[in-house]
């Protein structure tokens, strides 16, 4: 598996997309390439257009101005914020999974079907589950597992995720988040998620853009922009993810385990960002 | 209604246990004090029954469910008293604020009306241009834009970030003894997270109605330990019905003693820390709640006689015999 390939076409490239909402400036002039394979975490406040943004290179909105080039072949999946809700509660697990399918030409016939749902799910670590099954049979992490597989059942090139983790306990997110690690590891599909929580992001991403006012106002690696950050929307992020984290101390390497009272958690976390290597553009100046 | 004792709890649990209609026992055995002035963090993963505990607190738990154990709100036994009184306590005496802004609003009513009502029904202030203007004063106070003119619009015209801070200040209008906040921050920004609640904390402290009166507590329920930790006094953990950990919100996150407080602090993202460790398998089902420690399914130090017996009482502030060295 190789990280993302500057020299390789993008999966998607914008040109000056400006989105507007009556008087309401959603986006203003972004220009962006999503590489192949490539992980871009879209961070800013509620309302800085970062949602618009994705559904803009999702193609469910038409930007009122600027270019959205897909190059061709791009397959994209989608990965929402509320697993319960983005799933139909009177659907089986087998008709959930195989919906987008239904869109493909030619259309898959029932035992091509089947056997994408079944491997969406063993990508997602529910294989064994009984494909009769409705969502209210299934706890939240499994929802969003489920959600995930119907992302994946198409076999995208570009996977495009609005907060897949807000919704989640941190102990279910966490999950999700190396499920999505080894995903795209295993697929080589390019990322582009949506997040107010930098640091849950962080790691998974080789890129981050901070958007603000529809603007992308700082772009670049995510310990970068944590460390040093520039624009003052950036500051209060990173501020704020230090904040955040600053009440439990930095696990020390070590067996993972419980450790003595008294003594601070090993949780014997790897260092360091995604398994993909990191590459793509580097931090604009 | 009468004052709480001086130096006595805002809020006393004792031996609640609430068991829904289909058998499942969501609360089984719980016994919390809230002190005035001291925020009290619920934390927990979805379905421990934290929720459950916000709502059997305000006496608004369905009639099917089967309660049993005290509630005690500011000196008021909630489940003895008459259903009236049990009304009245809801927004004079405690403040509740729910996870999902947009089901708290009317949607034909103007956000500024909403606080406007919630003010009224209680103190029996007439409506009229000074608690209109009270009004927008308090959802400035909130770091509302221009509140003039967007206290006039429909809830359909506010982000879901603005009108959980609009609920924020119908609940504490009336300026409650107490304040119980389920999941207040789901829908804001994390840097927004912190400062609403900071400054709901603040608000709950600095509007007393006088020298002689404790200033607010706050019962927050959460699965944000990162804001626990920033904003609470102290954090009760709870598992499967039950509190596994109690103690100061610091000594709590940085020490963690019970496994499952451990797996749920390991969880937590940290800066450069890489992706963090995930906690393996469900909650288990609790129809009925499983023999002994519910957590020994998953816990990495369970012993055999961890899963028989009743569950592990709290000692020392943590429910595990194996960690406090109880166990034989």
């Amino acid at each position: 598996m190789n990280g993302a390939n500057d020299s390789a076409e993008p999966v998607v490239r914008l040109q000056d997309v400006t989105v507007r909402y009556g008087k309401t400036l959603a986006l203003d002039g972004v220009t962006l390439d999503v590489r192949p394979a490539e992980r871009i975490a879209l961070v800013g406040d509620s309302g800085c257009g970062k949602t618009t943004l994705l559904s803009v290179v999702s193609g469910y909105r038409t930007p009122t101005a600027g270019t959205v080039q897909r190059r061709p072949g791009t397959r994209t999946g989608l990965l929402l914020q509320d697993p319960v809700a983005s799933l139909n509660p009177g659907w089986t697990l087998e008709q959930l999974v195989a919906e987008p399918l239904r869109d493909r030409t030619p259309r898959p016939d029932r035992a091509a079907r089947r056997a994408a749902v079944q491997r969406a799910l063993s990508e997602v670590r529910l294989g064994g589950l009984d494909l009769s099954r409705l969502p209210h049979e299934l706890s939240v992490g499994q929802c969003q597992r489920v959600a995930l597989a119907r992302a994946l059942v198409t076999d995208p090139t570009l996977l495009l995720a609005d907060e897949p983790t807000s919704a989640l306990d941190p102990s279910v997110a966490a999950g999700v988040l190396r499920l999505l690690d080894a995903v795209l590891t295993a697929t080589g599909a390019a990322l582009l998620v949506v997040s107010h929580d930098v640091l849950a992001v962080a790691p998974l991403v080789h890129r981050m853009l901070v958007i603000h006012g529809g603007r992308v106002v700082e772009d670049g690696r995510p310990d970068d922009l944590l460390a040093r950050p520039a624009h003052a929307t950036t500051r209060r992020l990173a501020d704020t993810a230090h904040r955040l984290a600053a009440t439990a101390p930095l696990a020390p390497a070590g067996p993972a385990g419980p450790a003595g009272p008294g003594q601070p958690v090993a949780a014997g976390w790897p260092a360091g960002g995604p398994t993909v290597a990191p590459s793509g553009p580097k931090r604009s100046t | 209604m009468r004052a709480p004792a001086a130096g006595g709890a805002v809020l006393t649990v004792r031996d609640l246990h609430v068991t829904y209609a289909g058998g499942v026992q969501a609360l089984r055995g719980i016994d919390l004090q809230v002190a005035p002035g001291e925020t009290l963090a619920v934390v927990g993963e979805s379905g421990c029954g934290k929720s459950t505990l916000a709502t059997a607190v305000l006496r608004l738990l369905p009639a099917s469910a089967a309660v049993r154990g005290s509630v005690d709100l500011a000196g008021i036994d909630v489940y003895a008293c008459p259903p009236g009184a049990a009304k009245r306590i809801r927004g004079q005496i405690a403040g509740l604020v729910v996870q999902d802004p947009m089901s708290a609003f009317n949607p034909v009513m103007r956000v500024g009306e909403h606080v406007v009502e919630a003010r009224r029904l209680h103190s029996r202030q007439a409506a009229g241009q000074a608690l209109w203007d009270w009004t927008v004063g308090l959802l400035r106070e909130l770091r509302i834009p221009e509140p003039e003119r967007r206290a006039r619009q429909y809830p359909h015209e506010w982000s879901g970030g603005m009108l959980q801070r609009a609920a924020i200040a119908a609940a504490s209008v009336n300026r409650p003894r107490l304040l119980l906040a389920d999941e207040p921050t789901a829908s804001l920004d994390a840097s927004l997270a912190v400062d609403v609640v900071l400054g709901l904390r603040e608000r709950l402290h600095t509007q007393a109605r006088g020298a002689d009166e404790a200033p607010a507590a706050m019962l927050l329920i959460t699965h944000q330990l990162g804001l626990a930790a920033q904003v609470a006094d102290r954090l009760a953990v709870m598992y499967a019905g039950r509190v596994v950990e109690v103690g100061a919100a610091a000594a709590v996150i940085g020490r963690p003693r019970h496994p499952y407080t451990r797996a749920l602090v390991a969880a937590m993202p940290r800066p450069g820390a890489g992706l963090p460790e995930p906690l393996e398998g469900e909650l288990p089902p609790l129809t009925p709640a499983p023999p002994g420690c519910a957590f020994s399914a998953r816990c990495r130090l369970a012993q055999a006689a961890c899963a028989a017996g009743p569950p592990p009482p709290l000692v020392d502030g943590v429910a595990c015999p194996v960690v406090t060295g109880a166990a034989a």
